[in-house]
């Protein structure tokens, strides 16, 4: 893809080290995350969280991966063969493409961009290839040949695609005051002004509970509702398969936070010299993780049709009058 | 390099296309048709027309599939024809298709064909950028984009009416 | 991106073939049919679900396009001439939440 006009060109080598690095620190996250998680959730209500394995829990995560690597590779007789196989390959796809765009610093030593890709597109590349991960979801539902699964992939799909339209309104606010869709410009015009939480505050509301629905986090966990509907789309799966759907959950979430951070809470930019640019940004990813999970460990699951109304009938308008306002301030000043 | 991936995406587009009309199950064509899309999209990139891409990809293969998913789920796997031959139909679609064929080679070779070249076009920066796109949208193409605005209000009253008028499930859930 | 789709491509494909490698493989009938919960088990790929999730699926057509075709507009609003680029925003969106309010007053917006 042609990269936005920087004024400099990368040796390929160079992009083929950094996009190793950021996936390798992301993949990293992950299992931390996942501790953390398990730990938060531990104290919210007032339980230790895992605590066995290795000093206190720590390797948990771990001994997952070692489970869930050593299952029997099954596969149900009813289950249309290569599609339930690439399904989960897909979702990996789309989450581990989506990682490209997050920004963890702006050009360094004159020839180093510290982000994946800075594409003239910018946000609407991080749309496309979530257009896959639907069909990950879709497909892994569809061809597992159980009515559980089907139900969840349909829900997941209907919510999918009702949370998108607000995500994409409640971004189009920042696009306007900051005249640019790369996510590297949006954070350096944060650099010497306030953040965009500030004035977009309604907006960055919009993309956080979008997130949630989009990620299918609770409150929005209704595709994998265990309580009706027994684990939705990845019924089916076991193992690593079902790892991987679960790992695409929590890369997308480090994705969400992280076009959060770059574009309503500036970014790599913070207090200190240039080179704790990338930590700030790392920081600033792992506060919005932990209010993923506050919200997890706080709000009950939503009905499916309260889901439906507040995605359409709350957030749709909100983020049109949004962009509306925003709009007008934005000539007015 | 460029070249490899433009035969990617091109045996991509045609097997897709290809495969739309020659798999039975609906599902399957639906499927392919995403393929298809997607492999658009690709060669929507190396011509360097990044928002057209995107958009493709967003708009297409993300939001019109999504209700052809959801209408082939409907139907389901079915493996016989939804519903009987015309009669006279194994005759009519070969004449029908090469009258098809032949009118659009010539209006390919009528046209097209000239202002190919070697080098290719000379790229302008920014070219296919969002920016260019919208300066073009304001431009060149104002009233088209104030009319897909208007025809986006008739259709969502279309979708409306054509649901409501029967208050059980559409059996090809309404136009796309 | 060509590195990043390829890790996915990798990453992916690993995570879907490693238990093939490094899991046991006790095959059983009862293991292989779907699952279910005290019932006998049925497959089917066909379900009679409602008319909401169609209508769903034709209302976002109709905003995915707004936002796709906002979007390159909504750029330029800092650039030159904001006036006229708010107005025409504001003549585009005007437009489609007419729709909008039409849709949620025919009720197509409650979930059934």
């Amino acid at each position: 893809m042609v990269a936005a006009d920087v004024g400099f060109a990368e040796a390929s080598w160079i992009m083929v080290v950094k996009s190793l690095v950021i996936f390798a620190v992301i993949l990293g996250l992950v299992p931390m995350i996942l501790l953390l998680e398990r730990k938060l959730l531990g104290r919210f209500q007032a339980r230790y969280g895992p605590n066995r394995v290795g000093p206190k829990g720590l390797l948990q995560p771990l001994a997952d991966v070692v489970k869930l690597l050593s299952k029997e590779a099954y596969k149900p007789d009813a289950a249309v063969p290569i599609l339930w196989a690439i399904a989960p390959a897909l979702v990996i796809l789309s989450a581990t493409a989506t990682l490209a765009i997050i920004p963890f610093g702006d050009v360094a030593d004159g020839n180093v961009g510290l982000y994946g890709i800075d594409v003239s597109i910018g946000i609407l590349y991080a749309f496309a290839f979530g257009s896959i991960s639907f069909y990950g979801l879709l497909l892994g539902g569809w061809s597992s040949g159980s009515k559980y699964s089907f139900m969840g992939a349909m829900r997941s799909a209907a919510q999918l695609i009702s949370y998108e339209i607000s995500m994409g309104l409640a971004l189009l606010g920042v696009i306007m005051m900051a005249g640019s869709l790369s996510l590297v410009d949006i954070a350096n015009a944060q650099a010497d002004t306030i953040w965009y939480v500030i004035p977009q505050f309604v907006g960055f509301l919009i993309f956080m509970v979008a997130g949630f629905a989009e990620t299918n986090r609770p409150p929005f966990d209704l595709p994998e509702a265990d309580a009706e509907l027994v684990a939705g789309y990845n019924t089916e799966y076991g193992g690593m398969r079902f790892g991987s759907y679960f790992m695409a959950e929590y890369m997308e979430m480090v994705v969400v936070s992280g076009i959060a951070a770059a574009m309503f809470l500036g970014g790599w930019h913070g207090p200190g010299p240039d080179w704790l640019g990338p930590i700030w940004m790392l920081a600033k990813i792992m506060v919005l993780i932990c209010l993923f999970i506050w919200v997890r460990a706080t709000l009950p699951r939503l009905r499916y049709d309260q889901l439906m109304s507040l995605g359409w009938k709350v957030l749709l308008p909100l983020a049109t009058l949004n962009v509306l306002v925003t709009a007008v301030l934005v000539v007015v000043t | 390099m460029e070249q490899v991936a433009f035969f990617a995406g091109a045996i991509g587009a045609l097997g897709g296309a290809i495969a739309v009309i020659a798999l039975r199950n609906p599902f399957y064509s639906v499927l392919a048709l995403v393929v298809h899309l997607f492999s658009l999209a690709g060669l929507f990139l190396l011509l360097h027309a990044e928002f057209v891409a995107a958009a493709q990809v967003v708009v297409y293969a993300g939001a019109v599939m999504v209700l052809y998913v959801f209408v082939a789920a409907y139907v389901g796997g079915v493996e016989e024809p939804l519903w009987d031959a015309i009669p006279g139909q194994r005759i009519l679609a070969p004449l029908i298709g090469a009258a098809l064929f032949i009118e659009l080679s010539i209006a390919v070779l009528g046209s097209g064909l000239k202002s190919l070249g070697d080098e290719g076009e000379v790229i302008p920066a920014g070219f296919g950028s969002p920016e260019a796109v919208g300066r073009l949208l304001l431009e060149r193409f104002l009233i088209p984009f104030e009319a897909a605005s208007l025809l986006l209000l008739i259709a969502a009253v279309g979708a409306v009416v054509l649901a409501a008028r029967r208050p059980a499930p559409v059996d090809r859930g309404g136009a796309a | 991106m060509i590195v990043f789709v390829g890790l996915g491509v990798i990453v992916g494909g690993a995570f879907t073939a490693l238990n093939h490698v490094l899991g046991p493989k006790r095959p059983s009938r009862v293991k292989s049919e779907p699952y279910e919960c005290g019932l006998p088990t049925e497959v089917t790929r066909t379900f009679r679900f409602g008319i909401s999730f169609y209508m769903v699926a034709m209302l976002f057509i109709l905003f995915d396009i707004e936002v796709v075709f906002l979007y390159p507009v909504g750029v330029l609003l800092n650039a030159s001439d904001s006036v006229f680029v708010l107005v025409e925003i504001a003549l585009f969106v005007f437009l489609l939440l007419v729709g909008f309010v039409y849709v949620w007053r025919r009720g197509a917006l409650n979930w059934r």
